[in-house]
């Protein structure tokens, strides 16, 4: 496939130069797992069994699984299990990785974001319906930023 | 990214069609015909995003080319970090780095004024939705809705209610038989909601209860707004449309 031009959202990609250092973030123990985990922007996403993505490592996928606790797909006999997640999506389009509450994908989520990267504590989140995320979640897959209500955000 | 040396492969974007969001009321029966409540859209996205070429670029990269992408890409890691106070308490942030940041200065602007504008709007959905939902007005239009539903053989108490179980459906189903299924009902729901004006109602009752909201909370709602449309006069000029 020839090189083209990338789009981010609906908007043309800026061939912008290359950055100057940035000011680095302040350190911070929490995280600091997620952070050497962290694969780079790679397309996909990622969840384990303990915080700061450490514990059992139950999957990644660059795609969607409406089920984590059958069988097939990424994720298998993960529901209600995991407490940390990560999105290391490409921008653009369906770049949002939404967690439910049930399986299915559908009903009571909550929205990761890319640029958000990780949630490495998902009792401080909450499903749409108010319920903790911490071990709770029992599907995911890829959604417009669009498709997720202002409350559902996660950090 | 070019600039930066790196290939980046342009994802392939769903037709205007495909890219509709429903929302809590969909009154599209032609659309519920043809893609149900919108299941094999995302089953295509799903193949589609697992085939992306960047993925495999990405891989193929050494350790220290991976960072300098990253960096290149979105600030990785070490990126700058802008954050939005939320008007009920609590703080989201977000990572603004790399040719991402840029693009969305293009886009934007004022990026931090657009965060925080976008954040704060989309969080006064929780003030005013269990307003439109305790509303006699909605509550009546829903119920006569559920009626309609449950003439037709769908017995549901909300058009969420209806999407669920066409959910939870494709997980006991054949494919096939799963989307038959999940096209029926989301057909009956759209034709319901059509007869009740559900749709309507609800977006009357939305604007009433918005109309009815702080004016700080109405100003962040329009200069939401405002970004967004200039956002989109920008990307008009940058990219084709959607056909």
């Amino acid at each position: 496939m020839p090189r083209i031009r990338a789009l981010i959202a609906t908007a043309g990609l800026v061939l912008c130069s290359l950055l100057t250092s940035p000011s680095p973030a302040h350190a911070s123990t929490q995280g600091d797992n997620c952070n050497a985990k962290w694969p780079g922007r790679n397309g996909s996403m990622h969840a384990w069994d303990w915080t700061d993505c450490t514990g059992t490592y139950l999957g990644g996928t660059t795609g969607n699984d409406l089920n984590w606790g059958d069988g097939v797909g990424a994720f298998t006999n993960a529901s209600n299990r995991a407490r940390s997640v990560m999105n290391a999506g490409f921008f653009g389009g369906r770049d949002v990785v939404a967690f439910y509450f049930l399986p299915g994908g559908d009903g009571s989520y909550g929205c990761l974001a890319p640029g958000e990267l990780y949630a490495d504590y998902l009792g401080d989140n909450t499903f749409t319906n108010g319920a903790s995320m911490d071990r709770n979640i029992m599907a995911s897959q890829w959604v417009t930023a669009s498709a997720c209500a202002g409350n559902s955000w996660i950090t | 990214m070019n600039r930066n040396g790196f290939a980046y492969w342009q994802a392939q974007r769903e037709s205007l069609e495909e890219s509709r969001t429903a929302g809590y009321v969909s009154d599209d029966v032609d659309w519920a015909r043809k893609h149900g409540y919108g299941s094999q859209i995302t089953a295509k996205d799903d193949r589609q995003r697992r085939h992306n070429p960047n993925i495999a670029y990405h891989a193929s990269l050494s350790a220290a080319q991976r960072r300098k992408y990253d960096a290149a890409m979105d600030g990785g890691l070490d990126a700058p970090v802008i954050t939005a106070e939320l008007p009920r308490g609590g703080t989201v942030k977000k990572r603004e780095g790399g040719c991402v940041a840029e693009s969305e200065k293009q886009l934007y602007g004022d990026v931090r004024g657009w965060f925080r504008a976008d954040k704060v709007a989309g969080s006064l959905q929780a003030l005013y939705v269990p307003k439109i939902m305790a509303d006699t007005k909605f509550t009546t239009a829903l119920s006569a809705w559920s009626q309609c539903m449950d003439r037709a053989g769908h017995p549901f108490t909300n058009p969420g209610a209806a999407r669920q179980a066409a959910a939870q459906q494709s997980l006991q189903m054949g494919a096939a038989r799963a989307f038959r299924a999940e096209r029926d009902l989301a057909v009956a729901d759209a034709t319901c909601a059509r007869n009740t004006s559900l749709r309507a109602i609800g977006k009357e009752r939305e604007n009433h209860y918005i109309k009815e909201l702080p004016s700080a909370y109405r100003r962040a709602l329009n200069l939401s707004r405002a970004f967004q449309h200039r956002a989109l006069q920008r990307a008009a000029a940058l990219a084709s449309p959607r056909t």
